[in-house]
Formats: C-alpha cells, sequence, structure tokens
C-alpha cells in the first residue's frame, strides 16, 4: 500500500465568512490552547489505527494562520512522533489576513512546504460582500510573501459571487502566473443551508444563474490555460506539475488519516469521521473516551461508486487496467451500460475513462451513470 | 301487510360542498339515536376516506331512521346525494326516490354555484325544499341575508328556515319537525305490482351486487323472482333489508321504503343505476321513468410509474370495477409508458377520484396521460372506427372525415356574468342555442359544445369568470362532424406517442404552443439541448428548447469529506427514478398532466 496522507483540521477563524458551513468558530487563545492539546491526545493514540507510513500533510479548516503561535509546529512534531512521515508535501491553509512574515517564517521552520491561501477574489467589493477580512492589497501581500518565503503556493478563486466581473478573473489569473503562484483552487459559490448567505438569497438576494457561473469557469479555465495552468480535477489547476499529491490521495481513494473535530479518513475499507461538536470533542479527548460518531466499513460497491465518482473528475480519468485489479472486475462489462448511455459525453479507449473536457462541470450526471 | 305510508319521509339533503351536509346528517342520526354515541364516526355517510377528505360524497348511502313526535312513530330515510356534475345523473336517481330535499346553505357563504345545480334538480324532480340555515354559531353568520338570498335567487319561501349549527346540535329538533310537517309522504300502492327504482349498487363479496332500491308500488320479498327491464334479467331474491346504517335483513320492503335487495347478481353492471326491478310473473308493464345507460365520456391512459407493477394495476383496476360500474379499462401499450390501461370515466373527477383511489388505496405511482373523448372516424371505405387513443387514429389519408362528441350545456347564472359565460363558450366552440331569464336574478344559457372542450378546464375557467356563481350540467346530444387533428408532441425529434391528443384544427395551433412552453418549464434541464415540437401530420408548428445544462457540479471536496458529495449524487440519482425515459430524454412524470392543466 502506498503511504498515506494525514488531514488535521482546525476549526478557528477570526470571522466566518457569509457563505461558510464548514465547522469552525471564533475563538481566544484559551480554547486553542484546549483544543491543540485534545488533538495532540487524539494523534497520539493514532498508531492504534495506522501504523504504515504517510507522506503528505494538510492543514486545513478554519483558518489554521490564525492559531497561536507554536501550535502548528506541535502538531508536526505529534505527527512525527506518531507515524512514519516522510513528508514530500505539507500544505497549511492560510488567509491573507493572518499570514504575515512572522507566520511565514513559523510554518516554514515547523517544515510546511506548501501554503493555500485564501485568496476568492482580488476585488474589494466583492471580497466584502462574501465578508473576508482581508482586501486585495493584503492578498496580493501574501502571495508574494509566500512565494518569496520559497513555499509552493495554491490560491483559491471564487467564482459565481455577485457583482463579480470578467475583470477581476482577468486581474487573477494574471497576477498570480505573473508572481510565480503553480496552483489554483477554483470553486463555484455553493449556498448551504444556514449560513448568512442562505438567509441573503432568502430575503431577495440574487446570484449570478448556473449558466453565469458556468460562463465565469469557463473564462477562467481558459485564462488558466493561457498562463500556462492545466486542470487536472475538476476545480484544480496547476503549472510544471504541482499537484496536490494531498487531495490527489482522495480523489484516488488512497489512505487518509484524519484528526480533529469534523475531519474525515479513510483507512482501506474503513471510513470514519470526528463528532463536529467542538466541545463534544474537546471533552471526550480530556476524558480519554474518544469515539468516532461514525464508522463505516465500505461495501465493494460503495467503494468503486466512490472511486468512479472521484476519478471521474480528474483530468486524466481512470485507469481501466488499475481498476480491475483494484476490484477484480471486469471493466466494460460491469459497466457496458453507462459506457453506452455516457459515450457522447466521455473519452473512452479501453485503457483510459474520461469525462471529455467540455462537461466537466456537468460531470454528475454523467457520473450518476457510472453509479449502481 | 301495507305500511302506513303516511308516517314515512324519504328526503335527502342538498348543499354546496363544505356547507355541512354530511356533519347534518350526523345529528339527524345522533338525535334520531340511530347510531349510540359510543359508535358514532364522525361523518358516518362519507364511508370512503377519499370522501371525508375531500368532503365529498362518491358513493350513496341511505340510512332508516325513527322518530316520534307528537306521539306518533315516523320512519325516515335520509339518502345521501354525490355533488358533483359528473354524477348528475347518479344524483337525479337518488333525488327521484325522495319526495324532498332539505337545502343547506352556510349561513356566511350563502348560495353558492352546485348548490343551485342540485337545488334545479331536485325541483326538476318535484320534490318539496325545506330550506335550512347552517353555521349560525359562525361569528361571520348573516342569516337573514341569506334567508332573503335564497328567496331572491331560487324563489323558495325561507322566513321560517331553521337556523341550524349542525356542528353544535343547534337547531337539529327544528329540521326535523319540518320534515314532518312540510314534505309530502310517499303515494305508492301496495296492491300495484313492484316498481322498485335503483338508485346506487355496491359490490359485497358475500352477497354479490347489492342494490339500493327505493320502492314506489307493490312489495319484494326473499324468494320472489325479479325483473331488471334494463338487462331483462331475472334473479332470485335473496335477501331484502334496511340500512339503520348496518344492512339489517327484513321481510318485506313495500310501497315507500327504501332499503336494499340482494340476488346473488354477480355483476354490478346488472344492477344500472335508474334501472326499474319489478316481479318476473305478473309484473309491471312500464319500467319508471328517466333510465339512462350511462357510458364513458373521458378516457385517458393510465400507467405504473414502475413498469414492473402493471399487474398490480390490473388487480387494483379489477377491484375498483366491481364497485363501479361505470368505470372501463382495456390494456394498452404505448411506445413511451410501455404497458397500462386506456381507462374511461363518467367525467374528469370521477377521472381524479379513481387515480386517487389506485394510488392510495392500492399503494401504486401513476403516471397519467392527458384526458380525452372519443371520436367516431370513418374511413375512406366506409367503415368507422371509435377512437378513444388518438395513437390508434388511423393514418390521416385513410381518414375520410372524423365525429366528435356534442353536447347541449345549460348554464345558470347570475345576469352579470352572461357575458363573460358567452365569451368563453364561444372561445370553447360552443354553438348559442337559447338564453332564458329564470327569475330577475338568474338566467339558463344553453349551449351546443363538443365534450372535447368542456374536459379541459372548462370549469375552472367558468369558476374564475363568475366567481364560482354559475352551475353548469349538460347532456350527450350525439356525434357530429369536425374538422380535428391529430397533434403531436416531439422531444428530440421523437414522437411522444403519451403525449398525443387530438383536437380541433383551429384550436392546434395554440394548443401546441402551449403544451411545448409547459413542457418547456417541466422537463429538466439535461446533458443536451432538447428540442420540443408540436406537430400535426409532420409539419412542425410550434417549437421550444430546453438549453443543455450547463453546471451541476459541487465544488471541492472538503477534507476528505466525500459522503457530502455522494448524499449529493444520490440525490440527483433518486430524482432520476421519477423520470420516465422518452427515447434520449428524461421526462418528469407530471410533464404527462401538465397538457392537462392548460388552460387558454
Amino acid at each position: 500500500m502506498s503511504a498515506a496522507g494525514i488531514y488535521v483540521h482546525i476549526p478557528f477563524c477570526r470571522s466566518k465568512c457569509r457563505y461558510c458551513d464548514f465547522v469552525s468558530v471564533c475563538e481566544g487563545e484559551e480554547i486553542q490552547r484546549r483544543y491543540i492539546s485534545a488533538l495532540l491526545r487524539e494523534i497520539y493514540t493514532g498508531r492504534k489505527i495506522y501504523s504504515g507510513a504517510a507522506d503528505t500533510l494538510y492543514i486545513g479548516g478554519g483558518t489554521p494562520s490564525c492559531l497561536y503561535s507554536g501550535a502548528v509546529a506541535n502538531i508536526a512534531t505529534a505527527l512525527k512522533e506518531t507515524f512514519d512521515l516522510r513528508i514530500s508535501e505539507f500544505t497549511v491553509e492560510c488567509n491573507p489576513d493572518t499570514f504575515d512574515e512572522d507566520k511565514a517564517d513559523e510554518l516554514k521552520d515547523a517544515g510546511v512546504t506548501r501554503i493555500s491561501l485564501g485568496v476568492q477574489s482580488l476585488d474589494d467589493a466583492v471580497l466584502r460582500s462574501i465578508g473576508r477580512r482581508h482586501d486585495s492589497a493584503a492578498a496580493k501581500k501574501a502571495v508574494k510573501l509566500a512565494v518569496n518565503k520559497g513555499f509552493d503556493v495554491s490560491a483559491d478563486l471564487m467564482l459565481g459571487l455577485v457583482g463579480q466581473g470578467k475583470n477581476d478573473i482577468e486581474e487573477f489569473a494574471s497576477f498570480i502566473s505573473a508572481e510565480g503562484v503553480e496552483h489554483v483552487s477554483a470553486y463555484m459559490l455553493k449556498v448551504e443551508d444556514g449560513t448568512p448567505l442562505a438567509c441573503d438569497v432568502e430575503k431577495g438576494l440574487v446570484l449570478p444563474s448556473d449558466d453565469e457561473c458556468a460562463e465565469m469557469y469557463d473564462y477562467a479555465r481558459a485564462l488558466l490555460g493561457k498562463e500556462g495552468f492545466v486542470r487536472y480535477e475538476t476545480s484544480n489547476f496547476c503549472k510544471n506539475g504541482k499537484e496536490c499529491r494531498h487531495n490527489l490521495k482522495y480523489w484516488t481513494m488512497q489512505n487518509y488519516l484524519a484528526f480533529g473535530v469534523a475531519a474525515h479518513g479513510k483507512i482501506g475499507k474503513k471510513r470514519y469521521f470526528n463528532t463536529s461538536d467542538l466541545k463534544e470533542y474537546v471533552n471526550a479527548q480530556e476524558n480519554g473516551r474518544h469515539k468516532y460518531l461514525t464508522e463505516e466499513i465500505l461495501s465493494d460497491e460503495d467503494e468503486l461508486s466512490e472511486y468512479m465518482m472521484l476519478g471521474l473528475r480528474l483530468e486524466k480519468g481512470i485507469n481501466v487496467k488499475e481498476t480491475e485489479k483494484r476490484f477484480g472486475i471486469c471493466f466494460e462489462e460491469r459497466f457496458s451500460d453507462a459506457l453506452s448511455s455516457a459515450a457522447p459525453y466521455i473519452d473512452f479507449d479501453g485503457d483510459i475513462l474520461k469525462i471529455k473536457p467540455s462537461y466537466a462541470l456537468v460531470a454528475n450526471g454523467i457520473i450518476n451513470m457510472f453509479l449502481s | 301487510m301495507p305500511k302506513d305510508q303516511s308516517k314515512i319521509r324519504n328526503f335527502c339533503i342538498v348543499a354546496h360542498i363544505d356547507h355541512g351536509k354530511s356533519t347534518l346528517a350526523d345529528r339527524i342520526m345522533d338525535v334520531t339515536e340511530t347510531v349510540s354515541k359510543r359508535e358514532a364516526k364522525e361523518q358516518l355517510l362519507d364511508s370512503m376516506d377519499i370522501e371525508r377528505e375531500r368532503g365529498i360524497t362518491i358513493k350513496l348511502t341511505p340510512v332508516r331512521m325513527n322518530y316520534t313526535y307528537n306521539g306518533e312513530k315516523y320512519e325516515f330515510n335520509l339518502i345521501d346525494t354525490p355533488g358533483h356534475v359528473d354524477f348528475t345523473y347518479e344524483v337525479s336517481r337518488s333525488l327521484k326516490a325522495c319526495e324532498g330535499a332539505i337545502l343547506i346553505v352556510d349561513a356566511s357563504q350563502g348560495i353558492e354555484a352546485q348548490t343551485l345545480t342540485n337545488v334545479y334538480l331536485a325541483l326538476d324532480n318535484d320534490l318539496e325544499i325545506i330550506p335550512v340555515i347552517n353555521k349560525i354559531d359562525l361569528p361571520s353568520a348573516r342569516p337573514d341575508e341569506v334567508k332573503k338570498e335564497i328567496e331572491d335567487v331560487i324563489g323558495l319561501d325561507a322566513e321560517n328556515a331553521p337556523l341550524v349549527s349542525a356542528k353544535e346540535g343547534i337547531g337539529i329538533e327544528d329540521v326535523l319537525k319540518q320534515v314532518i310537517e312540510l314534505l309530502p309522504p310517499p303515494r305508492g300502492d301496495y296492491d300495484k305490482p313492484l316498481k322498485a327504482l335503483i338508485f346506487d349498487s355496491y359490490y359485497d363479496s358475500y352477497k354479490g351486487a347489492v342494490s339500493f332500491i327505493r320502492v314506489f308500488d307493490g312489495k319484494v320479498r326473499a324468494g320472489d323472482k325479479v325483473r331488471f327491464f334494463a338487462t331483462g334479467k331475472e334473479f332470485d331474491v335473496t335477501e331484502v333489508g334496511v340500512f339503520t346504517p348496518r344492512s339489517t335483513p327484513v321481510e318485506e320492503l313495500s310501497a315507500g321504503d327504501v332499503g336494499y335487495l340482494c340476488a346473488s347478481i354477480k355483476n354490478v353492471s346488472d344492477t344500472k343505476v335508474g334501472d326499474t326491478i319489478t316481479l318476473a310473473s305478473g309484473g309491471a308493464k312500464e319500467p319508471l321513468s328517466g333510465f339512462k345507460e350511462v357510458s364513458p365520456m373521458v378516457f385517458c391512459g393510465i400507467y405504473p410509474t414502475d413498469g414492473a407493477r402493471y399487474n398490480d394495476l390490473k388487480d387494483a383496476l379489477e377491484k375498483l370495477k366491481l364497485n363501479d360500474a361505470s368505470l372501463m379499462y382495456e390494456p394498452e401499450v404505448s411506445t413511451a409508458l410501455g404497458f397500462g390501461f386506456r381507462c374511461g370515466f363518467l367525467g374528469l373527477l370521477h377521472m381524479e377520484i379513481i387515480q386517487e383511489r389506485l394510488e392510495r388505496e392500492f399503494d401504486l405511482d401513476l403516471i397519467t396521460t392527458a384526458p380525452g373523448v372519443s371520436y367516431n372516424v370513418v374511413k375512406n371505405n366506409g367503415e368507422t372506427v371509435l377512437v378513444s387513443n388518438p395513437s390508434n387514429l388511423p393514418p390521416v389519408g385513410e381518414i375520410d372525415h372524423m365525429e366528435e362528441p356534442v353536447v347541449k350545456a345549460f348554464l345558470y347564472t347570475p345576469p352579470e356574468y352572461v357575458g363573460p359565460i358567452m365569451e368563453l363558450c364561444q372561445d370553447k366552440r360552443g354553438i348559442f342555442l337559447d338564453m332564458t331569464y329564470l327569475e330577475t336574478t338568474r338566467v339558463k344559457i344553453e349551449y351546443e359544445m363538443p365534450l372535447n372542450e368542456i374536459i379541459y378546464d372548462f370549469f375552472d375557467s367558468l369558476k374564475s369568470r363568475t366567481r364560482g356563481y354559475a352551475s353548469l350540467d349538460y347532456e350527450i346530444i350525439g356525434y357530429k362532424e369536425s374538422d380535428l387533428v391529430k397533434l403531436d408532441m416531439l422531444l428530440n425529434g421523437e414522437i411522444c406517442d403519451a403525449l398525443s391528443i387530438i383536437v380541433h384544427r383551429d384550436k392546434a395551433y395554440a394548443r401546441g404552443r402551449g403544451i411545448a412552453e409547459k413542457l418547456k418549464e417541466v422537463i429538466p434541464r439535461q446533458l443536451f439541448e432538447i428540442p420540443i415540437q408540436a406537430a400535426i401530420g409532420g409539419k412542425v408548428i410550434a417549437r421550444e428548447t430546453v438549453k443543455a445544462m450547463r453546471k451541476d457540479v459541487l465544488a471541492k471536496c472538503y477534507g476528505g469529506d466525500i459522503t457530502r458529495k455522494k448524499k449529493l449524487l444520490e440525490k440527483q440519482k433518486e430524482g432520476k427514478k421519477r423520470m420516465r425515459q422518452i427515447g434520449s430524454v428524461e421526462v418528469p412524470s407530471e410533464a404527462f398532466m401538465t397538457i392537462l392543466k392548460f388552460d387558454k
């Protein structure tokens, strides 16, 4: 089995963005410290569930960069002491408003190799409207800093925001390319229940239509392409082969461990996740009574479905021989109906199956044909 | 033994839906101690769930009650009536079984359209009418105005109308007093040959088809051999009885009585509503007047959403048919929808009720095609075929001409709505026949109209144009030649047979465009562009396009949370299950009904 990835969730932000429904709260250092010590406990007991090697680390959130100084290093140390780490990629998600010179140095010292920056837009009005704390100047400064400090940098771009024009995408693409950023996650705004944005929509806020979003996406893809970025997953673009190795483990159904509140892991056929209640998580760790909220053993059928669902979002598609070997199936037999009904939308040569790039945004409908 | 008919009162209750007919019936049963409080189920007469929920009566249930007034014992037979134009014939038969009617008018709503239809039916049947003002307990009650309305609009003396709250049990005794004092007793002749009217029937798995009868002359007992006029068939009577409201056998039913008759009849279609029963030997020479053969007028295709449940649908139809002689069905096959049935109904409400009962009582998921009528198609070779399914229409080249069923429509309305009604009828290809002022406040308008036009949203349009005040009744007068065409709908270039309709040439363009627009709304965007076309004989007359879907994917997979994404996919997949695959296009089940709801 190839080396696993490790995901650590940091549920803190300095403030909540209007669209966000991820598990994160705005808390001071005291709570942060209690959380981190609970998290370290979970990590140190992690050997019970996995004893193989791991080669990618990903600290996401929330806003890991808003943690008190030293926290990331503590996490890294705990992981090193617990697992057979052979780090090839160590990503931390950062927000421009909490990523400064000191933070950059601290992360560098902790062994971080890659910074994923929540730029989202370079239009100040748009950034304000979605409740981001930074403006475009701060975002640009953070990008430059991360690149100058020698990190691999990924920049997030949101599409389909109210008031967002094509000029925003143009500016984003040319700026990050010029600064040497080699990875972009470009994803479309989705209204999640219970968020302030959902409230706004209920009160009459009109969001760009699906067609407009699709147009923005196509435009972003074209511009990024012009700047030398290739799309390797529905929402992810990179230059010079700088794919996110950690995320690829999700998308190719490799093993990944997960620590922290609301974190999801998968080892072999087992999928598990932690409670999303911060208090519950911390208390359970402190009392030594931690258990996963859910643990399920994937059936072969489920595993194959997920494998297809994720693999078809990849530009390189699904390798037929690998799939046959992994699941012990005859690919063309197993998917004969799907292959024929999806024929207009896929490229299939017997070795590789992939969705035609022009259908990337309607992949769900096509993927569904391959699910039992 | 001849009964003292002067102590019998046979009556029914007519009312608009919701004005409290069933509640009043329940209270009358309370007061006459017909059902003990313990066994009294709310609204006992409406026995089907669907009747109770919709507040309508479909099956008629007569009840016998005893009541003592001024020391004299009286026998009441209360006959419930259905309240919809589809069942006008049934209503008129059950009215015929009575001498009088209680007319309930809601004290706050006043007179409404349906009230009038049934009042006029009752007057046509020479019934004595007692107006009753109900719901006087409501704060919005305005009994005096409503009384005046009854006098002005219907012309009945409402001065002494009992003021009632059926819900609260107020004024019920007043009603019964008037029933005795104002309604005439039956005046049959015990010694004449048997004449009994069938006003309803139902199927009992032990007793066979049970007829609900009103005896006009003579008598009938178990052991008698009886003859049914309409079919000429003879049966041995196995049981006669009355409803209390449970069926209770009696020795004899005689002139003036209301009750039931069983004769080991296997088929409800042998007990036709409106038919007359007499004795096989020495029977009456002439039947009672007014019998009509009821035949289905509205047809549609009914298919199981899940093709595997075809047999369940078949069983369900068989069961419903046992109790409903007017329901017709035969198997049909659609390229779009698979195996199903072409079903015939008395009218749109009848159709809706059957569909709802199939779905509810038999737990079936159905797709229903647009309702239509049956056409006479005269071919070039002189042969005539009856076509109720547009797909069975012979090729245009073989058709000499087509004929469609035509009705004489009677519309009753306050004068201020005459204009809008005439406009509506003209628009529906109506031919004006006559208009008479029944009173200063009531006009009767007669139109000759194609039935085909009435079954599409005519009621809804009529109601909305007259604020519900106009009422409609119609009778079939025959078939008339008409310039009809088959309108096909094409999805992505393929004809969808389940969406085809037969329509008048002048209406085809508007209908085609309307349906195409509706389909565009209900067919979700798919991976490719879908042209929707309306065509007559290969010539496209309207086109809409469902644009290809541009986006259906989620953003990134967060922290390995694949469950979230999977759920979304599962939800999308679940949605697909409710779709029908027509060629390459996925069509939601409700699309087939949209052409029914089409207004214009």
